[in-house]
């Protein structure tokens, strides 16, 4: 089947336009929390996320509804315990991160076990989206990068220097809540897609694959955009023609992107020395 | 008449608590170059941070260009440098220019957008530090001078009227750290910017400051360096030969 023919489904259109807001917005978030040491905490908030389709399925009332109010708070919780617990964020990301799975596997277990709706959210299939999934992935994806437009020195100062940025009256709380909350309605966004496994590679390879090149911030926001839309592409075309996992493919691309452009940077860097 | 740039009145600052600043009144005028020292942990860079407006006090008042702290907007009239400038990520993917444009963002209204007479501006403060050569190199790749040199323009581009030193020179070499003073020494004078330096080097600082405000949790002495280098209470306080240490220079 060639690609012409494959772009006649309405199932591939839908997974091509949500996909492609999806990583772009996954990108332009990958890259400051990368950047705020804060990488894993898609990681944490997809855990969490696994607990709250697990409470939606217990309740039965719909995934998506018990997961954004859920996770929103859990990312918000992973703030405080940073400020008032005095602990880095990986191990506030860690206790909460553990709490939302244990949850979870409890409710599951209390429902019976695991059934086939949740382990779909375990690993994702963007090739099984809904109209009502692309409505909300652009709604939520243009939200997240006016945000970052309208904010965007803010968000730079603040994610290279936290005590400068509020020395220069840039209210640090407000940002950062605005940030992870943001983050914590991707990660259920993208758990559609790629699933709970593997969230967080759509954070955080885009970003540290444009930061093998990018020279500027602003230069590696659009580098990790255009980085995570090529492998969302990619990765859904080689799914279909090839008949494998999409959230899957999209990562190993996403890898291999990454792989590419580190060996192009050290080939860059011996070639300088020379 | 002397203006009052910042005035401290009976300012406490505990961490859980441990004390960190006991009673604090001080007032810094206009065009007043203050060396703050103290020996470690005295509270030299809390008190920096109060003023700033990072550490909230637990008693006391402040006022800044007349304002009331917790009111106080005005960022862009104060410039500041901090200690820690090894503190951010060193293969964060800015560019020099990128940083020293952060300096200038205090001084706009949301959405905080540069235009080209920002652009000009930074032009301007990398030519006079001499590194407009490394514009647009990353951050991470730069010497501890260079990147002293680019914190420097960031704390002065919006050429502040008050400038918060926290141990500056560090990262410089002898030459440069000359320069960096001299520079200092000219904005005090011509354009009566008030700087507070911080430093432990109690050698060198009567070169720079014309008043001294030594710390160790509360207020040792503040005041001009004529006064102290002639006081008897600060000679009985510190010995002569440190007396001596610290005015030889003035």
């Amino acid at each position: 089947m060639d690609l012409n023919e494959m772009l006649h489904y309405a199932f591939i259109q839908r997974a091509l336009i949500a996909g492609s807001f999806i990583a772009v917005l996954c990108a332009v978030l990958g890259v400051l929390l990368v950047l705020r040491r804060l990488s894993l905490i898609g990681d944490g908030l997809a855990h969490v996320a696994f607990g709250s389709v697990a409470l939606g399925l217990v309740l039965r009332v719909s995934p998506l509804y018990a997961s954004i109010p859920l996770v929103t708070a859990s990312s918000l919780g992973i703030l405080k315990l940073m400020e008032k617990a005095r602990i880095y964020g990986d191990a506030a990301v860690g206790i909460v991160s553990s709490l939302g799975i244990a949850g979870g596997v409890l409710l599951a277990s209390m429902a019976g076990g695991f059934n086939v709706d949740l382990f779909s959210y375990l690993f994702g299939n963007i090739l099984s989206i809904s109209l009502g999934d692309v409505i909300t992935s652009i709604a939520v994806s243009s939200i997240v990068l006016l945000v970052v437009y309208f904010y965007y020195h803010d968000i730079l100062s603040l994610t290279f220097d936290e005590e400068f940025a509020k020395a220069s009256g840039i209210n640090a709380a407000r940002i950062n809540s605005i940030i992870v909350m943001l983050t914590a309605v991707t990660v259920v966004l993208t758990m559609k897609i790629v699933g709970v496994m593997l969230t967080s590679a759509l954070l955080i390879l885009p970003a540290v694959t444009a930061f093998q090149v990018a020279r500027g911030f602003g230069k590696a926001i659009v580098i990790a955009s255009a980085v995570s839309l090529f492998s969302v592409f990619a990765g859904i075309i080689l799914s279909f023609s090839m008949n494998l996992p999409a959230g899957a493919s999209i990562v190993i691309v996403n890898f291999l992107l990454f792989a590419f452009m580190f060996a192009c940077r050290g080939i860059r860097s011996t070639v300088k020395k020379q | 008449m002397p203006v009052n740039i910042l005035s401290v009145r009976n300012l406490c600052i505990n961490y859980n608590s441990l004390e960190a600043l006991n009673v604090l009144s001080f007032d810094v005028e206009k065009a007043d170059y203050v060396g703050l020292v103290g020996p470690n942990g005295s509270g030299k860079t809390t008190l920096v941070k109060a003023i700033l407006g990072l550490v909230r006090p637990s008693g006391g008042a402040m006022t800044l260009f007349g304002q009331p702290m917790p009111e106080f907007r005005d960022w862009y009239k104060v410039g500041y440098l901090p200690q820690k400038m090894h503190s951010f990520n060193p293969h964060f993917p800015s560019t020099v220019r990128e940083v020293v444009a952060l300096g200038l963002i205090s001084r706009k209204k949301f959405p905080r957008r540069l235009d080209k007479s920002d652009e000009t501006a930074i032009t301007r403060m990398l030519e006079m530090l001499n590194i407009a050569h490394i514009a647009n190199k990353l951050i991470g790749e730069l010497s501890g001078g260079q990147l002293q040199k680019v914190f420097i323009a960031r704390a002065l581009i919006n050429e502040p009227e008050l400038i918060i030193l926290d141990e500056p020179t560090t990262a410089l070499d002898p030459e440069t750290r000359e320069n960096f003073f001299s520079l200092m020494r000219e904005l005090n004078l011509k354009q009566r910017a008030t700087i507070i330096l911080v430093t432990h080097d109690i050698g060198t600082i009567g070169e720079h400051a014309s008043k001294l405000l030594y710390l160790d949790k509360k207020i040792i002495f503040y005041g001009s360096f004529d006064e102290f280098c002639v006081s008897d209470s600060m000679s009985k306080y510190f010995g002569r030969s440190s007396q001596h240490i610290i005015c030889h220079k003035h």
